[in-house]
């Protein structure tokens, strides 16, 4: 009983403090990372090892809503083509070019480095936080708002806590830090160059580490296309093949 | 020779020449691949394969695409080295073809239906490519016609026209022999003394010795009659894709349905008689009935695949004999006959099918596991074998290295006899990226076993082998 009325006391404090609650922050949060209806993007993945060596990737990835996405690599030749389909409830396809067919992809595989690089698929998932995590804390930092997160207790996933960064002015997040089940940071994300683009606010550049395996994986953003009217035909399996 | 270097110089001028037009996109890869017999050091394959693709997509409507092979591939029981330049796929595909969301491809193409991995009993409309026998799933590209509907995002209605037939690729250097279509002499053979008179049963283990078997190949002449069609429809329920199909056509591998038996020699000291078999092969025509599903459950991938067979009439060995009375120079009156052999019956079709899973562990293990009942080459249900399969992968070194130290699987060919019929087998690999295009794969292929099974007379073939893959 104690431990709710002191929850309760600094929840509302902190609501004075900042004027909203844990809830509202990551709402807005979300609003503004998934305003666009759709988006085509083209994307420079730097993977870098352990050494410092890097390996380039370009890809190409539309998006529509927050469940549904095709991603493409473009190159390098080894992997030109290769297409990933995401869909709602877990549905995924992979296209591989040499395989000549889609194939479903387990979703166990989304606890995996996304194509090799240090997003994992659910990294990469465009669905809102507001559906996988509850908004734990909110306090004030300077310019910034500090949100901890915790996972839905339905959603199955790897990190235990979120604690992101974001700035008041436009409530985009600057830096996400994901911690394992034993409370450890384990990954890092920090949006290195947040701009507007049209309406809306977006990280053309951004880097995760991994902080286990010291490995990091750049993205840049070349070209970046909002609202163009993407029909759903685009996220089919005709469409993953066709290309 | 001289005309596959000319064949080759026209190829490599073309896709040069292309290359310089306005859209036209080429990629390919280069592919070094070795083996080796780790008990006697004899090359087992050797092969340099140079894979030239080219296309180009007309404002999403169309896209042609082709892959041309350029190989020089060496064998140990071959006198010289092939060189083969191949095209392996030329297909153009229309979208929206018609009306919206009817997509058309024309032209020598892969077909690949089934869900299950590598190993598909529904994929029967390329024939079998088994040139190289552990290149499992590899078909021929055949000419055809193909329409596929989709009437939503999570339906697909595919209708398939070959109207030229294709023979299966039989695998070639040591595995020539591995799935030639057998032939035996019944157990016994009548013999009668004269017309009229009952028959005396002999056994054919009384000196009979085959010196030499001839087999001529009856292809099916290439008319409309001879054409296959296929139909196909696949529908989304509850996130688990389902698909039935149907198809009519020939099968590739061919039977033995006429033997002519010649006496050679008969040499009376030794009691033996040496004979020469000339054995007419014909090709099946079957009607398939498929089902396949692929789904994900609770994070674990499943999928399984299933295909009846129906052979379109009853398909019989007839034995021809030769005259006794001509050997011997006079009218004995003795009438030899060896009975017919049933190969396959009508009234009597088999399933083969494949059931499989596999799981992606947090500490990035990679676990794929499949039980099939018949493989490729298997047919009529007392051909059927078990296969339970496995295969254990992962990535380290920040996915420069794929480890798979358990590949392989176990081949039952009898419960009741376990013990003396069975094939092990064990594939690990393990490849390095050295960088995004390179690939280098080194591995073993190591069998054992008892009995009478395919992959257990590959036991002497046991090899190491070296495989780099260069993409550009």
């Amino acid at each position: 009983m104690k431990t709710t009325i002191l929850i309760s006391v600094f929840m509302f404090l902190a609501f004075l403090l900042n004027g909203q609650t844990a809830t509202e922050v990551l709402k807005k949060m979300d609003d503004v990372i998934y305003a666009p209806k759709d988006q085509t993007v083209s994307i420079k993945i730097t993977i870098f090892d352990k050494s410092g060596k890097s390996s380039v990737r370009e890809a190409h990835t539309i998006q529509k809503g927050n469940d549904k996405r095709l991603f493409r690599f473009v190159s390098p030749a080894s992997q030109a083509g290769i297409g990933i389909l995401s869909l709602p409830n877990d549905v995924m396809y992979l296209y591989m070019p040499a395989y000549e067919k889609e194939r479903r992809i387990a979703s166990s595989a989304k606890n995996q480095g996304f194509a090799g690089t240090d997003f994992s698929y659910d990294d990469m998932e465009s669905k809102s936080y507001a559906l996988k995590y509850d908004a734990i804390s909110v306090k004030s930092d300077g310019n910034d708002f500090i949100l901890e997160l915790k996972p839905k207790p339905e959603n199955k996933i790897e990190y235990s806590k979120l604690i992101i960064t974001l700035g008041k002015e436009n409530y985009y997040p600057k830096k996400v830090q994901y911690f394992d089940k034993a409370n450890n940071q384990i990954k890092e994300l920090n949006n290195q160059r947040i701009e507007k683009k049209g309406n809306y606010w977006v990280a053309t550049l951004f880097e995760m580490k991994d902080l286990r395996k010291g490995t990091k994986t750049q993205m840049e953003f070349t070209s970046v296309k909002y609202d163009s009217g993407l029909s759903d035909d685009e996220f089919t399996v005709r469409k993953l093949i066709q290309k | 020779m001289k005309k596959y270097g000319l064949l080759t110089s026209f190829i490599f001028y073309f896709i040069y020449t292309s290359s310089q037009s306005d859209g036209i996109q080429w990629k390919g890869y280069l592919l070094p691949d070795y083996r080796i017999n780790y008990n006697n050091g004899e090359w087992l394959w050797n092969e340099n394969r140079l894979s030239l693709q080219f296309g180009k997509t007309f404002e999403e409507r169309a896209k042609i695409t082709t892959d041309i092979w350029v190989r020089t591939l060496g064998l140990p029981n071959e006198q010289q080295w092939i060189k083969i330049p191949e095209i392996r796929e030329a297909k153009i595909e229309i979208f929206d073809f018609l009306f919206p969301k009817l997509d058309l491809s024309i032209g020598k193409q892969r077909i690949k239906w089934g869900t299950a991995d590598k190993i598909n009993p529904t994929d029967n409309l390329n024939p079998h490519d088994l040139e190289d026998i552990w290149d499992f799933g590899r078909h021929k590209p055949s000419d055809a016609i193909w329409f596929k509907y989709y009437p939503s995002d999570k339906s697909k209605l595919e209708a398939v026209f070959l109207p030229l037939f294709q023979s299966i690729q039989m695998p070639i250097g040591v595995y020539s022999n591995l799935l030639m279509p057998k032939f035996s002499f019944p157990d016994s053979f009548s013999v009668s003394p004269k017309p009229g008179y009952p028959p005396l049963q002999l056994p054919n283990k009384i000196g009979i010795i085959v010196n030499n078997i001839a087999t001529n190949y009856l292809y099916p002449t290439l008319n409309i009659k001879n054409s296959s069609f296929a139909f196909r429809a696949s529908q989304q329920i509850f996130e688990i894709d389902f698909s039935a199909s149907y198809n009519y056509g020939y099968d590739g591998i061919p039977i033995p349905t006429k033997a002519f038996v010649e006496i050679d020699s008969i040499n009376f000291l030794q009691k033996r008689t040496y004979i020469n078999v000339t054995a007419l092969l014909d090709y099946p025509k079957f009607h398939r009935i498929g089902f396949d599903f692929t789904g994900n459950i609770k994070g674990i991938g499943i999928w399984g695949e299933a295909c009846l067979a129906i052979p379109d009439k009853n398909y019989i060995l007839k034995t021809y004999t030769p005259d006794i009375n001509q050997i011997l120079g006079f009218d004995a009156g003795i009438i030899t006959e060896v009975p017919d052999s049933i190969i396959f019956e009508k009234n009597k079709p088999w399933i083969k099918y494949v059931l499989g899973s596999d799981y992606t562990f947090k500490n990035g293990i990679y676990a794929n596991i499949q039980y099939l009942h018949g493989f490729l080459h298997e047919r009529g249900s007392k051909e059927l074998n078990d296969y339970y399969l496995i295969r254990i992968e992962k990535n380290i070194f920040d996915n420069k290295i794929k480890i798979s130290p358990i590949s392989g699987g176990i081949v039952i060919n009898n419960y009741k006899d376990l013990n003396e019929n069975y094939t092990f087998m064990l594939l690990p690999e393990f490849t390095y990226f050295p960088n995004g295009n390179t690939e280098l794969t080194i591995g073993a292929k190591i069998i054992d076993g008892k009995g009478q099974g395919t992959f257990n007379s590959l036991k002497k073939y046991d090899e190491v082998f070296a495989r780099i893959k260069y993409s550009f």
